[in-house]
């Protein structure tokens, strides 16, 4: 796997952060609307490609979040984004 | 797929992470990636006959329906390609409805890119042993159960024509083989020749139309050493290359009357004299005889000599065209599939819905010949696994409808643009091609080019 994420162009990774930046901030508007399905797609998503780009700490928070929008957790699913920023800022901070 | 074709890797997937991530690391393996994230899009493209891929990559979470779903739609739409399902669902319940749906294989999210890529290879050898089977399977089944080519037809019009072949197989008697031009009267020629006590001596056939009188005579009775300018030595005749066997002469409508006279009196004293020699040379040889002309019209206009008219029409076998037999067309359009499919090791191929009706409704002037031209037109030039109505279309019909005579004076006036040598290259092609009746085979072995590079011309 790691010699798979050695070989991607490191342009791509960035713009893997840089997307996954942008899905955060659609999903803090869908919280803000209760619209848990947005959450669920993104949560979806990371949980299954984010250690492909090497980003394996992002995948536990994003499968924890597919799982709170599931159930429509609107405060648990806050303090995921928030660890969702946390960990996209240890990658690359803003 | 050959070793030098880039195998064509077809991705479903909505996210756009994944779609860069395997784009980026298979083309640079040599693949030719193809990517769509929605396969309700792959499902229509692949019924239109826009796609064609050697394996598939599909998510198994996708919009409109499932991975899984989408499987089992392309298996009923008859599409073999293999396909792998990715996702992040670690379940042996998704895993084994995914086997059951008909997918070749189950990676897991995080996508493991040595896995990936060895199931994509073995999904490739997958592919190409089931062609090869099917290919196989095709010549075996052929062999195993005696058929002859294009003997085919459950129509009961054909059916009484096998019939009788069969009947008169046994029996020494001459047999005169009428029908409209591609019928498939040395098809049946052939059949009666191969059911009969003769069958492990050869068949010979000659097409008395297509070889000049002096030359025919040459062709059918042999020469001596010297017997004319150019006879540089001895040569046995049909007759006798046909010894103990059948002859088959094909087109007999146009044997000029010199040779009637000729090949009456072999048939009667069942001798033949080369030119050229004394010595008469007894024969055993079954004459078949066939021709697309109305033989009884040719006798009263005493273009055909009666006696001989008698003496092959012993027993007469008439073949439907294919417009009397039109329940045959479908299963004689699935043989040449086969066929052609094999030969060309393009896969298994299927007919669309449309190009079914299609194939249907077509008067086939040109009867099984001009059905069987038209499936390996469609096989070689289309690369997807459906045939659709569209590549059943015939441009080059208009061959026979327009005349391809050309003067190099008018093509070079000032006031017309000079054709360029492709275009007369492409112009001599159809010319030929309609000197030989539409005859395509013949047409590519007499200018040295291969089918493909015909189909091309034709078609420029």
């Amino acid at each position: 796997m790691s010699s798979a994420v050695d070989e991607l162009p490191s342009e791509m990774r960035e713009r893997y952060l840089l997307r996954r930046r942008e899905d955060l901030s659609k999903c803090l508007d869908a919280l803000g609307a209760l619209d848990f399905t947005q959450l669920s797609k993104v949560g979806h998503q990371v949980r299954g490609n984010a250690a492909s780009f090497g980003f394996e700490r992002l995948a536990p928070v994003g499968e924890e979040l597919e799982q709170a929008a599931a159930v429509g957790d609107r405060e648990r699913s806050m303090f995921l984004l928030n660890q969702f920023e946390a960990v996209l800022n240890e990658y690359r901070p803003l | 797929m050959t070793k030098s074709a880039k195998a064509r890797l077809l991705v479903i997937e909505d996210d756009i992470d994944v779609q860069e991530l395997l784009a980026a690391f298979f083309k640079p393996k040599g693949f030719d990636v193809t990517i769509y994230d929605n396969p309700l899009s792959v499902l229509n493209d692949f019924e239109n006959q826009s796609l064609s891929c050697d394996v598939i990559i599909t998510d198994l979470k996708l919009p409109e329906i499932s991975g899984i779903e989408f499987t089992r739609k392309l298996k009923d739409l008859g599409i073999e390609t293999p396909i792998i399902l990715i996702t992040a669902h670690n379940s042996a319940e998704v895993a084994l409805e995914s086997v059951q749906a008909g997918a070749f294989g189950f990676v897991l999210k995080p996508l493991s890119f040595p896995q990936l890529l060895v199931t994509v290879e073995r999904a490739l050898h997958f592919r190409s042993l089931a062609t090869e089977n099917a290919s196989l399977k095709a010549v075996v089944q052929a062999q195993s159960t005696g058929q002859i080519e294009g003997v085919i037809g459950k129509s009961p019009a054909f059916k009484q024509v096998l019939d009788l072949a069969k009947r008169v197989a046994g029996s020494y008697a001459n047999v005169f083989i009428s029908g409209e031009s591609g019928t498939g009267k040395e098809v049946i020629a052939k059949t009666i020749h191969n059911l009969g006590d003769r069958k492990e001596a050869p068949f010979v056939a000659i097409n008395c139309s297509a070889i000049p009188e002096n030359l025919l005579e040459s062709e059918l009775f042999g020469f001596a050493k010297g017997a004319f300018t150019g006879a540089l030595d001895k040569k046995k005749g049909l007759f006798e290359e046909a010894e103990g066997g059948t002859l088959f002469l094909d087109e007999i409508g146009d044997l000029s009357l010199m040779l009637q006279a000729k090949l009456l009196r072999v048939i009667q004293e069942k001798k033949i004299k080369r030119i050229g020699e004394n010595q008469l040379r007894d024969i055993n040889v079954r004459i078949l005889s066939a021709t697309h002309k109305d033989l009884r019209k040719e006798l009263a206009e005493k273009r055909f000599r009666e006696d001989l008219f008698f003496r092959l029409n012993v027993i007469a076998i008439k073949i439907p065209s294919l417009r009397e037999r039109r329940e045959d067309i479908l299963p004689l359009a699935e043989h040449f599939l086969k066929k052609f499919a094999a030969l060309n090791g393009s896969g298994t191929k299927k007919f669309s819905k449309e190009a079914k009706e299609s194939l249907l409704a077509n008067p086939w002037r040109g009867n099984v010949r001009e059905l069987e031209n038209a499936i390996e037109r469609a096989v070689v030039l289309s690369s997807f696994d459906i045939i659709g109505k569209e590549d059943l279309a015939d441009p080059e019909i208009s061959v026979s409808e327009h005349s391809t005579f050309f003067d190099f004076n008018q093509l070079t006036s000032a006031s017309s643009k000079l054709p360029t040598v492709d275009e007369l290259v492409n112009l001599y092609v159809r010319h030929v091609l309609q000197k030989n009746g539409g005859a395509k085979e013949k047409t590519a072995k007499e200018l040295s080019i291969d089918r493909k590079t015909l189909y091309r011309r034709l078609h420029a």
